[in-house]
């Protein structure tokens, strides 16, 4: 350990080696990886992953910048890594192919919310939606979600009426209360969240009245 | 050296080089870690009441961005660098030939952090975990850094001493690994970002790397030096101790996909990080034994780098135990391996730079701590705070980790159970951060014992100058 140049050879080295091992050879392994056409569950051809609309590339951005990643994962653990197939967050575990269109992608590390893979198939109607990410605690008592009220605007009620998109949730006499465009933008990104297409690296399970 | 006599040893000649730029990066290294620490708690308390602070800058994410960047990036980094600047300059009985650039990389440094804190609070994060510095200020902060660690890099170049010490490979190894570490992350993330999983996976790479191969090695070169120095007792089987350094560089890289075990990645991947995690525990446990030299303590300084051992001990075992598989099938996305994150973070990497800290500031100051109460209640509040975190999240976390594993518990139950424990972490980061106020205002006293001499020379040269002392009768 007295040989300056050793050493700095060994520390390169190290750092060398994992860099090949788990940056470089990840990127030639998954680098030429595309979208491609599968079957899906009703046994129709598709391309997948499929494109976002442009509402919903613009929600996923809101995604990122407001942080659901803090705890809400988007992955799906096989069978015998955890209970995620078990509570209905996916048909199948998730894989590389999945998040080919998802940049920067949000794997999450955190579980205080439920896995949000497949959350465009639990979805209700968009109102409902809509006042789930306002106050999610109208919806879900308890819930520790701190949603997006400031993506909502507060507006004087016209002409005695509440508007057609004014949120059902109470407001103060004479205001309404009335989601954004981002807002809007937002649920798409969520409506858009679904992996239930099988893929030759992830079958389906198979049907129940097939066993 | 000795600590506990009154007045301070006399720097060496050739240390006076150094005074300056350490002086610098420690301070600025503290005013991090009081910032990081507040944000830090804020994110804490926004996980169990989600109601207060209704604003987007106050999101959990932004909060715990901001936090974790001030933390590595700012507190950990700047006050390790600072201190290794020093060891180098000590060890190698050499100087730093210009410790301006090092002022400067500071300067540079802070600019990029100052900069960075609003960004992430405004949205500006780049939503890569551990990377969420926009690109244009992460290039500032690197320039920064590397005005900095050149000058350690130089100093170990010349190094008039035969052979190295294990704190100079410690910190050599550091200083190139995080150089290379951030700039490659960087690159291949958010300049040339791969598809899909491929950023999560540099990502993984880069804060694994932050962990083991930066912080770790910073942290192991401060104790390898001071708990001898300090304790007067030389380390345990010191021919253990080139293999610790070895077996961290190799397999401290390979932990990319620790965070990623059941995920969307090709399965080498997964098993190669695990199997690398597990060997963690051959550096975790022989650094340990070297530097575990026993007896009794009474001196601030060596009471941290207790603190700092034990914890790197624990915490270093719980991570190579729970980066088993069936481990993380219960444990993964749960509050358990926030804990054992934080115990490595506040436990030992902090405590290790405070122990460096206490020996340090008052060599390079010329003069003593001004008051030991103060430096106890430190160490007092720091143990009990990080007790209180730890065992918060690892309870709570293993309570949480079972439940999510029975399909058939609602997560609005589980939430409701871990709740409590969300509390009692808040409260322990607020009891760790008020033993961190106590340090701090332990150095602002010692600032004023430089400050007041000069005052009053000042004043009273002002009134004698302007009037004359009236004549005695």
């Amino acid at each position: 350990m007295n040989h300056g140049p050793l050493l700095f050879l060994g520390i390169l080295a190290t750092l060398a080696a994992s860099w090949l091992g788990l940056v470089a050879v990840p990127r030639h392994q998954l680098g030429p990886l595309d979208a491609d056409l599968s079957t899906n569950a009703a046994n129709i051809v598709v391309t997948y992953p499929p494109a976002r609309s442009g509402e919903a590339v613009q929600g996923h951005e809101l995604y990122v910048t407001h942080g659901c990643v803090a705890c809400h994962t988007q992955q799906v653990r096989p069978a015998n890594g955890g209970s995620d197939l078990a509570r209905g967050w996916g048909q199948r575990r998730t894989v590389a192919r999945d998040y080919l269109r998802d940049g920067p992608v949000q794997l999450g590390v955190s579980r205080l919310g439920p896995d949000l893979a497949n959350y465009g198939e639990r979805l209700g109607t968009n109102a409902f939606n809509l006042v789930r990410l306002f106050n999610p605690r109208l919806v879900v008592t308890n819930s520790t979600c701190a949603g997006v009220p400031f993506l909502f605007r507060t507006r004087a009620v016209t002409g005695g009426n509440l508007s057609s998109e004014a949120l059902a949730v109470p407001s103060a006499a004479g205001t309404e209360i009335v989601p954004t465009t981002a807002v809007r933008q937002f649920a798409a990104y969520l409506a858009s969240l679904s992996t239930s297409v099988e893929l030759p690296e992830a079958p389906l399970p198979l049907k129940e009245e097939a066993k | 050296m000795s600590v506990s006599a009154n007045t301070p040893a006399a720097p060496e000649a050739h240390e006076q080089t150094s005074r300056t730029p350490v002086l610098y990066l420690l301070g600025s290294g503290l005013c991090w870690l009081l910032v990081g620490l507040m944000l830090s708690a804020l994110a804490s308390l926004k996980l169990h009441a989600p109601e207060c602070l209704p604003f987007a800058w106050a999101g959990v994410v932004r909060l715990q961005a901001a936090a974790s960047n001030v933390l590595l990036l700012g507190a950990a980094s700047q006050t390790g660098l600072g201190i290794a600047l020093w060891l180098l300059i000590h060890l190698g009985r050499t100087e730093l030939a210009c410790w301006g650039t090092a002022v400067i990389g500071t300067v540079v440094w802070n600019v990029a952090l100052t900069a960075g804190v609003p960004a992430l609070l405004l949205g500006g994060s780049t939503g890569i975990p551990g990377l969420e510095l926009p690109a244009s200020l992460a290039v500032i902060l690197l320039v920064g850094y590397l005005l900095v660690a050149g000058n350690g890099i130089v100093a170990i170049a010349g190094c008039r001493r035969g052979g190295y010490a294990p704190s100079q490979w410690f910190i050599l190894g550091a200083t190139l690994w995080f150089g290379w570490l951030y700039t490659t992350a960087v690159v291949t993330t958010v300049v040339f970002p791969g598809r899909g999983v491929l950023t999560a996976l540099s990502a993984g790479w880069f804060g694994q790397g932050v962990q083991w191969l930066w912080l770790t090695p910073l942290a192991l070169a401060v104790l390898y030096f001071f708990i001898p120095e300090l304790s007067g007792k030389t380390i345990r089987s010191p021919e253990l101790a080139p293999v610790a350094f070895w077996s961290l560089a190799l397999f401290g890289g390979w932990t990319s996909a620790a965070g990623l075990v059941g995920g969307p990645i090709p399965a080498w991947i997964v098993s190669v990080s695990v199997a690398a995690g597990v060997l963690l525990v051959i550096p975790v446990l022989l650094a340990s034994a070297n530097l575990n030299v026993g007896g009794s303590s009474s001196s601030p300084a060596l009471k941290f780098a207790k603190l700092a051992t034990w914890s790197f001990a624990l915490g270093g075992l719980a991570y190579a135990v729970t980066s088993l598989r069936c481990a993380q099938a219960v444990l993964h996305f749960t509050q358990f391996e926030v804990a054992i994150r934080e115990l490595l973070q506040f436990g030992f990497v902090t405590g290790a730079l405070f122990a460096g800290a206490y020996a340090l500031v008052p060599r390079l100051a010329g003069r003593m701590l001004p008051n030991a109460a103060l430096s106890n209640a430190h160490f007092g509040l720091s143990l009990l705070g990080l007790i209180i975190l730890v065992m918060a999240y690892a309870v709570g976390g293993w309570k949480q980790g079972w439940a999510l594993a029975d399909a058939n518990l609602e997560l609005v139950t589980i939430n409701a159970a871990l709740k409590p424990w969300l509390r009692l972490h808040t409260a322990g980061l607020g009891v760790f951060l008020l033993g961190q106020v106590a340090f701090a205002a332990n150095v602002v006293l010692l600032l004023v014992s430089f400050a007041l001499p000069v005052g009053r020379t000042l004043v009273t040269e002002m009134t004698t100058g302007a009037a004359p002392a009236p004549a005695a009768k």
